[in-house]
């Protein structure tokens, strides 16, 4: 008798846990409100390239030559040539937020084919492939004077800047520079304070 | 002695045990059912690696070539019927890489979708006789490799669309990694003079990748080991072959790990050239070499090619 009076509440023990528990996972916590108040004032966001932006097989699944997201939404994509120096504005962007807004940008140089692969060995575009490669010899005869490379010189990047109402200075901005795939991409951060002048955590970074 | 127990007492007895049971069949029915995962069965090695970096660990992806084997004259076995009657999508090469076309025939008696990768990918055509051949080693070029992958996330996202964003954005990362191995590629082959440029292989499996490269491509056979039009070994080409050697003063030549190289070594000793090694082709390489994946297979190749060639 007293080993099923032990089997007997030992399954009363059992069961009360497993009883407990199946309660216990049937309790949903109520989820935290993180909703955002929206910012204050009117934001544009200003892209210039350093080069042409070209369509790129290698830019995604859908290709495109410039793109532009910002909070899951693509907000500009183009598929055409996109000439450099020309800068490509983005007015009265809307669900910018008070706190962290985090914008992404992506150019093409288009795909390196023909044109850069010179048969003598340096392509005019060898630039673009310089990954971490040992420094080239200058080409210089004075060894004490400073000249770049023209590897260098012939970086590509993008400029970004975020500007708020009618203000001739960026509230953010950030140069992005290209990557060894030859591509130019990044995160650009704007911060605004809840119901105050909105601030850069990213100003001239990079 | 004798226990006796109050009625009372076999009530919370009784009542517990319920609430035992309550507490196992409710945790058991709170435990996820195993998910049954989807099944892509590939022809070739490349394809299969290009559909896992796809789908990830959502689908199960099985291919039927082992690697270092032959596509073009590859015998279709009963564990393959198995195999593709197990799948839900079929992924061949096409254009002919798999000789007589086993790939579409194991599909379609199975009544099971099929999908060719190089649909889409601008071809090199071989012959303009009756009926155009187009070279089906599509993926040397990484560019063409882009295609191979959309094919792909556009069949899988049909068959299950509720992951198509995932499928996409696997691909976009991989998309950009092709991107990388294309610009190395070319940084890395600009050490190789113009009139260094030749690539003489078992067979003529890297036009594509000669063509964006800028290599003369050169070989003892043709497009396919197997006897479709346009393939085989003739005397002719063995004959340009050597001719190619001497005009180019090329230093060395090389095998492949998925075709007989007998005929290649023989010819490097007539000529007096090296094998400057084996590169990987039709097949990828086993798990656990370099050669494994798609990109690890044309990074060992264009090192290979570099100190052979250089």
């Amino acid at each position: 008798m007293r080993v099923l009076m032990a089997v007997l509440f030992s399954v009363l023990l059992l069961g009360g846990i497993g009883a407990y528990i199946r309660f216990a996972d049937s309790i949903t916590p109520e989820p935290p409100d993180l909703s955002e108040p929206a910012a204050l004032g009117q934001y544009s966001i200003d892209v210039t390239l350093t080069f042409d932006a070209k369509l790129s097989l290698f830019s995604a699944v859908e290709p495109f030559s410039l793109q532009i997201r910002f909070r899951d939404r693509v907000i500009f994509e183009s598929h055409a040539t996109i000439k450099a120096g020309t800068p490509i504005r983005i007015e009265n962007l809307s669900d910018v937020k008070a706190g962290k807004n985090e914008f992404w940008v992506y150019a093409s140089p288009g795909d390196a084919g023909e044109e850069a692969l010179n048969p003598d060995g340096f392509g005019p575009d060898a630039s673009a492939f310089q990954g971490f490669a040992e420094p080239s010899e200058p080409e210089t005869e004075n060894e004490n004077s400073f000249q770049a490379t023209p590897q260098v010189a012939l970086a590509r990047a993008i400029r970004v800047r975020v500007f708020r109402d009618s203000d001739p200075v960026p509230v953010a901005e950030k140069t992005l520079w290209s990557d060894q795939s030859g591509a130019v991409q990044g995160a650009i951060d704007l911060f605004v304070e809840p119901s105050k002048s909105p601030q850069s955590d990213d100003k001239d970074t990079y | 002695m004798r226990c006796v127990l109050p009625i009372p007492c076999y009530c919370t007895v009784i009542a517990a045990a319920a609430v035992f049971l309550l507490g196992i069949v409710g945790n058991l029915h709170a435990q996820p059912s195993g998910e049954e995962k989807l099944v892509i069965v590939c022809s070739s090695t490349q394809v299969a690696d290009f559909a896992r970096q796809v789908v990830g660990d959502r689908w199960e992806v099985h291919g039927i070539l082992q690697p270092g084997v032959d596509p073009h004259i590859y015998q279709v076995k009963a564990a393959d019927v198995e195999l593709v009657a197990r799948a839900d999508l079929c992924l061949e090469n096409g254009w002919h890489l798999e000789g007589n076309d086993w790939m579409r025939k194991l599909a379609e008696n199975a009544g099971k979708p099929i999908v060719s990768c190089v649909e889409g990918v601008k071809p090199r055509v071989i012959e303009k006789g009756e009926e155009e051949v187009h070279d089906p080693h599509a993926w040397f070029s990484p560019l063409n490799a882009t295609v191979y992958v959309r094919n792909i996330v556009n069949a899988v996202s049909k068959l299950d669309p509720a992951h198509e964003s995932e499928y996409k954005s696997r691909a976009n990362l991989y998309i950009s990694e092709l991107g990388a191995l294309h610009n190395w590629i070319i940084r890395e082959l600009n050490a190789i003079p113009a009139n260094r440029r030749v690539l003489i292989t078992n067979h003529d499996a890297f036009g594509y990748f000669c063509d964006v490269y800028k290599f003369k491509a050169v070989s003892p056979t043709g497009w396919s080991t197997g006897q479709e039009i346009g393939a085989g070994s003739t005397a002719e080409r063995r004959a340009e072959v050597v001719k190619t050697i001497r005009e180019f003063g090329v230093r060395s030549i090389f095998v492949e790990t998925s075709v007989n190289d007998s005929m290649l070594t023989q010819i490097a000793k007539e000529s007096g050239v090296e094998i400057g090694g084996k590169l990987y082709s039709d097949a990828m390489g086993p798990q656990g070499s370099a050669g494994e994946t798609y990109i690890g297979m044309m990074r060992e190749n264009v090192l290979l090619i570099l100190e052979g060639l250089k």
